[in-house]
């Protein structure tokens, strides 16, 4: 019970600091993914159930704060979600580097489909540009900053060691 | 299988689909003003609110903070300079205030010196009090002599007892050597010596001393100036607090004066006077006061027959 209300302390902080300060962060207009990162952690260490439910408490917030359609957001979080879950299953995912690897895909793969959302709806945007302006930057920005973010999740959300009989 | 058993095999997948099913149908729609987005919309707003305000708070508090440590001198000397400020503006205020006082006094002295006309008075500056006599800044180089009347637009102060070149000394109705020639305004009824002599007590009454027993004198009448004094007659002296019976057939007033020589600034002193329209006029009409207790005759006279009479 502990450990749903922390996550779920944590999925809203994160929201509301991305929306309610989306300057925090910010270098040269470019801000990091910091739901995404939360999307992807839970997906790597909890399975993609929980993935998807964060990305559908933090996608909420990121319609509502930006005046989106509800569900832009929540969709292309699910989606990612679902996936990393299902592939954290097949890969060895405890080194940094293949997390931060994962991040960055998952960043480009969610860029990409919240710009083909967007094109669906408004086939005027200009796609290729908004994909290598802002797409693939907060991809790569989200991807430096897992280490320093994970590092504080694995400290908040540590899970008893099953050899050791429980203790830390 | 069961139902249960397949929604748990599949509850990954049953619940991407129910979320994406769900997203869909909103972005076919276009939920952004639905009831269901105002909803959510609310329920973020009242979560958010705390978290923001706590933000604002600490932003102020940090921003305080860090004023104070980086900008202490500057606060120090802004507020050396506002206490400054502060005691400049309250010796102004003061300054404003008495101004004010003064004026309204001045106003009233103006509307004095107008309505007696035919008196030469001279203003005068209270430079001391002290035990019923007080100093004036007027002597005998502005033509002040002893005796002189010295009066207030409320009435009457006292008689100048000694001049010197540029100062003179006004004995008080508080100080045992001020008599003035007094009567009682309703029926100008004077007593056997004529005067108001000074208690000279901490007291601060005068006394009008051998009043006959039969005279009709009541507390709270105004006693004036006579004829006979050094002043124009009429000049409010004061009002009688108690009547006592004194030796013999003769009673005696206890009279509280009209003006308080201690809160005195300035002062006229009657150089001249004519005749007032007062003294022309003759006694005033005695006109029955129904706020007065009825007097008893003394001694009554009347027979104890016709006392005693059905």
């Amino acid at each position: 019970m502990k450990r749903h209300l922390l996550w779920l302390v944590i999925v809203v902080g994160t929201a509301l600091l991305q929306t309610m300060w989306p300057d925090f962060l910010t270098v040269r207009g470019v801000a990091p993914d910091l739901v995404l990162l939360l999307v992807v952690y839970f997906g790597l260490v909890d399975g993609e159930e929980r993935a998807m439910l964060t990305g559908v408490v933090g996608g909420m917030y990121q319609d509502v704060a930006s005046g989106a359609v509800l569900g832009h957001h929540v969709l292309c979080l699910v989606l990612v979600g679902y996936t990393i879950g299902r592939v954290s299953t097949r890969l060895m995912t405890d080194h940094p580097a293949i997390r931060t690897l994962l991040v960055l895909f998952a960043g480009a793969a969610h860029g990409a489909l919240y710009t083909a959302v967007s094109y669906v709806q408004r086939p005027d945007i200009a796609t290729v540009y908004t994909i290598a302006v802002i797409v693939i930057p907060t991809a790569f920005y989200t991807a430096l900053l897992t280490p320093v973010v994970y590092f504080v999740l694995e400290r908040l959300f540590r899970k008893p060691d099953s050899l050791s009989g429980g203790k830390k | 299988m069961t139902f249960s058993q397949f929604f748990n095999a599949n509850r990954p997948v049953l619940l991407l689909s129910f979320i994406v099913l769900l997203c869909l149908m909103s972005l076919g729609t276009g939920f952004e003003s639905s009831i269901i987005h105002r909803a959510v919309e609310r329920m973020v707003s009242l979560t958010a609110y705390p978290f923001l305000r706590a933000g604002t708070a600490l932003d102020d508090f940090s921003n305080r903070a860090f004023g104070v440590v980086f900008s202490y001198d500057d606060i120090i000397a802004e507020n050396k300079a506002l206490a400054q400020d502060v005691a400049t503006m309250k010796l102004a205020i003061a300054e404003r205030r008495e101004a004010s006082v003064q004026n309204r006094r001045l106003q009233g002295y103006l509307g004095f010196l107008r309505e007696e006309p035919r008196l030469r008075l001279e203003p005068a500056r209270v430079i001391e009090s002290l035990k019923g006599i007080i100093t004036i800044d007027r002597g005998s180089v502005h033509g002040i002599q002893p005796f002189m009347g010295v009066a207030t637009p409320d009435g009457v102060v006292g008689v100048v007892l000694s001049v010197a070149d540029f100062s003179s000394k006004v004995a008080t109705l508080h100080h045992p050597d001020c008599k003035v020639g007094a009567m009682v305004e309703r029926n100008r009824l004077r007593a056997y010596d004529g005067i108001i002599h000074a208690d000279g007590s901490f007291r601060q009454i005068c006394n009008m001393w051998y009043i006959d027993m039969k005279n009709e004198v009541l507390p709270g009448e105004l006693i004036v100036t006579s004829p006979e004094s050094l002043f124009p007659s009429g000049y409010p002296i004061g009002h009688i607090r108690s009547v006592h019976a004194g030796e013999a057939l003769l009673k005696y007033a206890e009279v509280v004066p009209i003006v308080d020589p201690y809160k005195l600034d300035e002062v006229f002193v009657i150089m001249a006077s004519g005749t007032r329209l007062y003294d022309l006029e003759g006694p005033p009409r005695i006109v029955a006061r129904t706020d007065l207790a009825p007097l008893r005759e003394f001694p009554d006279e009347t027979p104890i027959q016709e006392q005693l009479a059905p």
